[in-house]
């Protein structure tokens, strides 16, 4: 008999605890992977859940916990040489920027939706996921240290440099489009 | 300049809100006196806000849901319905709801009351945080595959949370959360007319409402076709008073109607 409460009980964990976060995590696999193996990403991550969720501590932020079991579904269906290749690539110091025209202004007004989303998903991972996490999801930085597995100050250090990528980026691509002047310097609005 | 140089990851981190607050005084200390780190902070929160505003939010394709579901339950639905029969018996003597109604419409309303318990503990993050009825009327025709509209709720007693989406019982479904003094009220949208027929029965002004007790909370669901509701909150609120979040700007008699039918079916 008690098989069919632990159904009962899969059942509405199912319901309850992932249904809800089906769309979030399609969204951040979608940064991972391309569109399909994305849906099958998301697939994965529900069966581990279900079957770990003992391991998850209800204190804890459910979302935050749930990205962290796709990330490493993500990363154990990748070599996991080649992609600590990929992703090296040195936090070199960055010339302190000076002061640019609005590029938030610049965005809104033309709408980028999809450039925003290409310039993201060009940054390497190790920037890319940070990024995508904090400003588009939301968490904080405690639940992002946890979805990538590292430390607080290197969260803040690729978060830093992946914002200096993107913006550079996007300036590039506006400068190309003759919507922004390159050597002009404007007070930022 | 070097002296900002070192500052990098903590201007990052204040930009972000993630100081402390005497780590936020220094900053914003230094932030009086140097110009270029205060232009520094405001693109930080400039491109945050282009993210969070533009990123584009796609949908998850329709049948993924149900994809995940048939592979993860789906052998052993069969065997869930069989004894759900013996279930909702039981489960009427534990409650002491009179009829409780078939199988199907059961694993719904454990799921929109496990959701509100969720969203009153502060465990379901919410897809739009929001005050505003307008951003919450907007969310929902973006979001959601079918038109809802709420009304204002007229009274500052009321307050809106926000709104994300859910699933209850395989359908898409709005879940929208608002606080009444210390009482958390969750009204769920769904894209369909509910199944009549169970529940105790309500009728008022040509509606059916359809009440329920669980868990300690007070449900209640009605058509409005095309669209369904469910309405969850816990008994303390005045069985009339959670309706407040739309009926509060019309004149009392609907909410003491309804409180007045409620008792003489025989509610709490």
């Amino acid at each position: 008999m008690w098989t069919w409460r632990n159904d009962r009980r899969r059942r509405a964990r199912f319901e309850a605890d992932l249904v809800p976060h089906i769309g979030a995590l399609y969204r951040f696999a979608c940064t991972l992977a391309t569109a399909s193996d994305a849906e099958d990403l998301v697939q994965t991550t529900c069966a581990r859940a279900l079957e770990r969720f003992d391991a998850y501590r209800e204190d804890t932020n459910l979302r935050a916990w749930l990205c962290t079991v796709l990330r490493n579904e993500f990363i154990s269906g990748q070599r996991r040489a080649k992609r600590e290749r990929d992703l090296q690539s040195g936090f070199a110091a960055l010339p302190f920027p000076s002061t640019e025209p609005s590029l938030e202004t610049l965005l809104i007004a033309q709408r980028w939706s999809g450039e925003i989303r290409e310039a993201l998903l060009a940054l390497p991972e190790i920037y890319r996921t940070p990024l995508y996490l904090k400003d588009v999801e939301g968490f904080a930085y405690r639940d992002i240290a946890r979805i990538v597995g590292c430390p607080l100050g290197t969260v803040m250090s690729r978060l830093s440099r992946g914002r200096s990528l993107l913006r550079a980026a996007l300036l590039r691509q506006a400068a190309e489009q003759g919507l922004v002047r390159p050597e002009r310097r404007k007070e930022s609005v | 300049m070097t002296g900002c140089r070192s500052m990098r990851l903590r201007l990052v981190a204040y930009a972000d809100d993630e100081l402390d607050v005497g780590g936020a005084v220094e900053i914003e200390e230094h932030l009086a006196r140097c110009p270029a780190c205060a232009s520094e902070v405001e693109q930080q929160r400039a491109l945050t806000r282009a993210l969070r505003d533009l990123y584009p939010r796609d949908r998850e394709p329709a049948e993924l849901e149900s994809r995940i579901r048939s592979a993860l339950l789906g052998k052993r639905r069969l065997r869930v319905a069989a004894l759900s029969g013996a279930l909702a018996a039981s489960l009427a003597l534990v409650f002491g709801v009179s009829r409780l109604g078939p199988p199907r419409g059961e694993p719904a309303l454990v799921a929109a009351a496990h959701l509100h318990h969720s969203a009153d503990a502060g465990e379901l993050p919410l897809d739009l945080r929001s005050g505003a009825v307008s951003d919450v009327n907007r969310w929902l025709r973006r979001e959601l595959p079918f038109d809802g509209e709420l009304p204002e709720p007229h009274s500052a007693a009321i307050a809106l949370e926000g709104a994300t989406r859910v699933s209850l019982g395989g359908e898409p479904a709005a879940l929208v959360r608002y606080r009444i003094g210390d009482h958390a009220v969750t009204l769920f949208l769904l894209g369909r007319p509910a199944g009549s027929g169970h529940g105790r029965r309500i009728a008022l002004r040509g509606i059916d409402f359809r009440v329920f007790e669980l868990e300690g909370l007070t449900l209640v669901g009605w058509s409005h076709p095309p669209l369904s509701y469910l309405l969850v909150s816990d008994e303390a609120v005045g069985r009339g008073e959670a309706c407040a979040v739309c009926h509060g700007g019309k004149s009392p008699p609907p909410i003491a109607e309804f409180a007045t039918a409620l008792a003489a079916s025989g509610g709490v």
